[in-house]
């Protein structure tokens, strides 16, 4: 009777455990949508604040003039008006998640001023996030200008 | 009573004094491990070794090239394989690895001299490679290159 009771409270946990397992999954890759999403806003309102609270401390970036900047490179940037985002339409997203990893892959087309020049461009931009202390932050960020 | 408590206590620090070294060093062989699957991917992409991308790329890599396009692990093989695409240097100038328990980061600034589609492709790139640790193995599962401006190098 009592070996009944503990096979039947196995399989109800396995089975409550099976689809939580999977929907942590799903929402990873809506939480990684979000906060990409929010890093992309963050720079189309030249928002520095919100920036650096998603970069994490050791985060890089490689421009896609093939520049290696740190965080507070970047945040700079942003501050003094170097880098100006008017517009940025987002295309083609990809979501991978790894556990406590994920890589974010968009294409992106953009227009804003670099220096006070006018650039407008497509990039493909991939963003490295990383799970620290139940938040998600971004390592690395790479962009690289698609050929026309 | 009091012997069986001191018992418990050097059990402890026995089991620390084990397990912190053990910890450090993993992370210490982490970085080595990445290190050296970097190297042998460049070794890998001067030799066109297809057998090595075969196992070393994640089934769900993603390459993003210099020129913007996107190919996957199979395209990637395929060229090789075809000789459109075909390195014939790859000099490593500036190579960093940051670690994160199952994950690795990797930029690098390197000076390629390579064949694409039958053209003359080369310069200085810098390059970002995630590396994730599955079922015991490091695999590759995305990489990006963007040409380095002359004027940023």
């Amino acid at each position: 009777m009592k070996w009944g009771w503990i096979a039947l409270m196995l399989i109800t946990f396995s089975l409550l455990a099976v689809p939580l397992a999977r929907s942590k999954g799903a929402n990873a890759e809506q939480q990684i949508k979000e906060v990409n999403d929010r890093y992309i806003a963050a720079q189309l309102n030249n928002d520095s604040d919100s920036l650096q609270k998603l970069m994490a401390d050791d985060f890089t970036a490689i421009r896609s003039d093939g520049s290696l900047s740190t965080k507070a490179q970047e945040i700079e940037h942003i501050k003094s008006g170097a880098l100006t985002h008017e517009k940025s339409d987002i295309q083609d997203v990809k979501i991978r998640v790894y556990g406590n990893t994920a890589v974010a892959t968009v294409r992106s087309f953009f227009k804003g001023t670099v220096n006070g020049k006018p650039l407008s461009s497509t990039v493909r931009v991939t963003r490295v996030w990383l799970k620290q202390k139940g938040n998600w932050k971004c390592v690395a960020l790479q962009s690289t200008r698609v050929s026309p | 009573m009091k012997k069986q408590r001191l018992a418990i206590i050097a059990l402890v620090i026995l089991a620390l004094a084990v397990s912190v070294p053990l910890a450090w060093s993993q992370s210490g062989n982490a970085e080595q491990q990445i290190k050296t699957l970097f190297d042998q991917t460049v070794a890998a992409q001067l030799k066109a070794d297809t057998n090595f991308f075969g196992k070393i790329l994640a089934d769900d890599y993603m390459s993003i090239r210099g020129d913007g396009s996107v190919i996957t692990k199979a395209q990637e093989i395929e060229g090789y394989k075809s000789g459109g695409i075909k390195y014939d240097a790859n000099d490593v100038k500036d190579l960093k690895v940051r670690v994160y328990g199952n994950t690795a980061v990797t930029t690098a600034l390197m000076v390629i001299k390579n064949v694409r589609n039958g053209k003359p492709y080369g310069g200085t790139i810098r390059s970002t490679r995630v590396w994730v640790k599955q079922k015991g193995n490091w695999e590759c599962v995305a990489n990006q290159a963007t040409r380095v401006a002359s004027a940023s190098q």
